[in-house]
């Protein structure tokens, strides 16, 4: 089922709520990109846009599926007019890549309808004339359920106008009570509340120098105080940093940032500066840093813990096992970068290039990094880790999966074979400019492309030994005849 | 009288270089001190090292040649050997909750995730960490790094292009942090000097049977008398349905092992093996 669609969509005929079929069948193959809804995700997202929206108002509240309700009663005198704050909340919101109707009405509800459902996709409507702006409005537009929509339309009534010439008594009881609430809420006569945001200021730290200085040494002792301060309010919120941004104010030059991210919170000042440090150190000064700021971006949860010194010598105890592995990958993602300090995970995929895929140590439990064949190198350092859903679904390690060989080359080497019959066993084997008489071949294991991916050959797995004892996992593509060296034991 | 006689003075001496000598002793105690082993898993080998590989040491594994060709490029390291030692140190190391971690250092020696199978595999797995290390600077960096922190198991890395001072340097930094470090070089670095504990040649053997077959050799152990070399060479053999490697007992290898060529498929015959299709 359609649940939204993106304006090209909408004019080729796609609406809300039809199938999926339906949608795909509307458009040449391969056109049509479809994705899962996630509810979640959007209202995670929504709540995202009512933090950044209190730009606009101190009050907003996220209205799902997909609105915002801000209260900006006085607000319209910091942005000169109403007309120009609406103005600007559509031109900061195409900004973002998102269109946005909006109206500003004496209540929520007349606003809710009119930016719904009236003609202008930026309205302002003035006190006391809500009737005047409701009267041509579908009743859906007074938030009332399905149920009392179809009664309503089957006496006749479909626009808002209709209802104010009905009397007021009749309404609860033939059409229920929250037809003539709404209606109340919608002309400012009822109550209404709504939820607002409240955005939590991440902590942060800041110092301001008297002058510009060039002393590594002040700057770096000037972080380490202000780490200082900012692990205690962690520990007063019982969280840790997992991304710290430093700012460094540089006279006459824009300030220099520094990011560094931890794959497990942190509040531990020593090991905060140890990842600091040598970033710190390459950083360029200018003239001189009058200002640092260091501001904890993202927070993760962390417990206090009670100091133990029973384990000392056995060995390390689980918690603090799990802290120090964590600081050993944050200084090595620190240098090498974190695409380069991975874990593996299995993907569901017979594909031997595809069940792998490397992800960033401590991110969420999907594939982030790249596929197993794809080099994790140099080349991508720069780009932000991408969360790719193609790269398919994490699937159980023990999942039952016949033997695959230790060594996989990250690119399969073409070799030269002969068999004694055209579909026989390999008899011989020439690979890196080197013949090998096989004396044992094993196969074939047919793993068939997957079709709703592009285009592969099928491949006709062999495991054979050479006389030398080395085995080697070759394939044969089914369509070109042409066989490849994938991996060894 | 300003001068105090030939008598007195060694007497000092002595007792000082008494108690330089427990000094050194005590020292060399400690450095000899049965430390905390991870066992092979093989009773040969284990027997030999007296209960397996000693932790907080560096042992070298000189791998596979890729292709049969003798320039360093093209090698491959032993990855088999080294996952099996790594899942069987996991259980060796004193850390706490689900054991240590398991770090692989330079790409080379990545093992490809599938083949880790079982349930041993699925836990290696979930305890490894891959760190792709460029040159040999970078690679000895967080060698170093990682044999010195306490919630690690066992390193595993790449020690390719590997001097006597960074071997040296790897080995103290094990000994402090009580890790098992194994590390992967080519066998045309078999010439160069080291501070490992021990170094071993893997080469791959002849099996009668469909499943690969590694000899495993002790070149050499410090600080031990060594058998003759037909006694330090053993035979493994990797288990399908684990992934884990387990010793070929002797009578067994040489019952089955036929001179010529050990045939699991006759060329000529069309496979026997029925195709399996899968999507």
């Amino acid at each position: 089922m359609v649940v939204a669609c993106c304006e090209r969509a909408t004019r080729a005929g796609v609406r809300r709520g039809i199938p999926a079929a339906q949608a795909r069948a509307a458009f040449p193959v391969g056109a049509v990109r479809l994705e899962e809804a996630a509810p979640r995700r959007d209202r995670a997202a929504l709540d995202a846009l009512a933090v950044w929206a209190h730009q606009f108002s101190p009050t907003v509240a996220p209205d799902p599926p997909d609105g915002l309700l801000l209260d900006v009663t006085g607000c319209e005198r910091v942005f000169r007019g109403e007309d120009r704050l609406l103005g600007l909340v559509q031109e900061r919101c195409r900004a973002k890549g998102l269109r946005a109707r909006g109206a500003i009405a004496p209540s929520f509800g007349c606003a809710w309808a009119v930016a719904r459902f009236g003609k202008e996709a930026l309205t302002v409507v003035a006190e006391q004339e809500e009737r005047h702006a409701l009267k041509p409005l579908p009743v859906r537009a007074l938030r009332v359920d399905d149920d009392a929509v179809e009664a309503l339309a089957e006496v006749g009534i479909t626009r808002i106008g209709e209802l104010f010439d009905l009397p007021r008594a009749v309404l609860p009881s033939r059409f229920g009570a929250d037809l003539l609430f709404r209606l109340d809420q919608a002309l400012a006569r009822a109550i209404e509340t709504i939820e607002p945001v409240r955005p939590i200021t991440p902590p942060s730290a800041e110092r301001v120098f008297d002058g510009p200085t060039t002393n590594l040494e002040a700057v770096g002792w000037c972080v380490r105080m202000l780490l200082d301060e900012l692990g205690a309010e962690l520990l007063h919120r019982e969280s840790g940093a997992r991304r710290l941004d430093l700012t460094l104010g540089r006279s006459d030059m824009e300030p220099a940032r520094l990011m560094v991210s931890m794959s497990r919170p942190n509040r531990d000042a020593r090991h905060l500066w140890s990842l600091i440090e040598p970033r710190l150190a390459r950083t360029h000064m200018g003239f001189g840093i009058d200002r640092v700021a260091i501001v904890a971006s993202r927070l993760g949860r962390l417990e206090h813990t009670q100091a133990t010194h029973l384990h000392e010598r056995q060995g390390v105890s689980e918690s603090e096992a799990a802290r120090l592995g964590a600081e050993l990958t944050d200084t090595m993602a620190n240098r090498f970068g974190p695409i380069r300090v991975v874990q593996a995970m299995l993907v569901a995929s017979h594909i031997p290039e595809r069940a792998a895929a490397w992800r960033v140590v401590g991110s969420v439990a999907r594939p982030s990094v790249a596929r197993f064949s794809e080099p994790c190198g140099d080349s991508r350092l720069g780009e932000p880790y991408h969360q790719d859903s193609r790269l398919g679904e994490p699937c159980h390690p023990e999942t039952n999966h016949p033997d695959r060989p230790p060594v996989l080359l990250d690119r399969p080497e073409p070799i030269d074979v002969i068999a004694l019959t055209p579909d026989g066993p390999v008899a011989q084997a020439r690979w890196r400019g080197e013949d090998h008489p096989v004396t044992a071949c094993l196969g074939p294991e047919r793993i068939a492309p997957e079709w709703w991916r592009d285009a592969q050959p099928t491949r006709d797995y062999f495991r054979i030994q050479t006389e030398g004892g080395q085995w080697l996992w070759l394939f044969r593509e089914l369509e070109t005849g042409r066989w490849f060296v994938q991996g060894g034991w | 009288m300003g001068y105090a006689g030939p008598n007195t003075t060694p007497r000092v001496e002595l007792s000082r270089l008494r108690s330089a000598i427990e000094e050194v002793e005590h020292r060399s105690s400690q450095l000899f001190a049965p430390s905390p082993v991870a066992p092979t898993g093989w009773i040969g080998p284990d027997d030999a090292l007296g209960g397996g590989l000693a932790c907080g040491a560096v042992h070298e594994w000189f791998g596979l040649m890729g292709g049969g060709r003798r320039d360093s490029r093209v090698w491959l390291p032993p990855i088999s050997v080294l996952s099996h030692l790594a899942a069987r140190s996991l259980t060796a190391s004193g850390v706490g909750g689900d054991g240590g971690l398991v770090l692989w250092i330079g790409r080379r020696c990545w093992p490809y995730p599938r083949s880790l199978r079982g349930r041993w595999g699925a836990r290696l797995l979930a305890r490894s960490i891959f760190v792709e290390a460029g040159d040999i600077d970078e690679r000895v960096w967080a060698m170093d790094l990682a044999l010195r922190c306490r919630a690690v198991a066992a390193v595993v890395g790449d020690g390719s292009g590997l001097n006597m001072s960074e071997s040296r340097r790897l080995q103290l930094a094990a000994g402090a942090g009580g890790v098992l470090g194994l590390l992967a070089r080519p066998v045309c670095e078999l010439g160069e000097i080291s501070a490992a504990r021990t170094r071993w040649r893997v080469s791959p053997a002849p099996s009668p049977v469909p499943l690969p077959r590694w000899t495993v050799e002790l070149l050499h152990s410090k600080g031990a008398q060594l058998a003759p070399e037909e006694a330090r060479q053993w035979v493994v053999q990797r288990d399908d349905a684990t992934g884990s490697l387990g010793l070929v007992p002797d009578a067994l290898d040489r019952s089955l092992a036929p001179a010529g060529r050990p045939a699991v498929h006759e060329p000529g015959r069309p496979a026997r093996t029925p195709t399996r299709r899968i999507a």
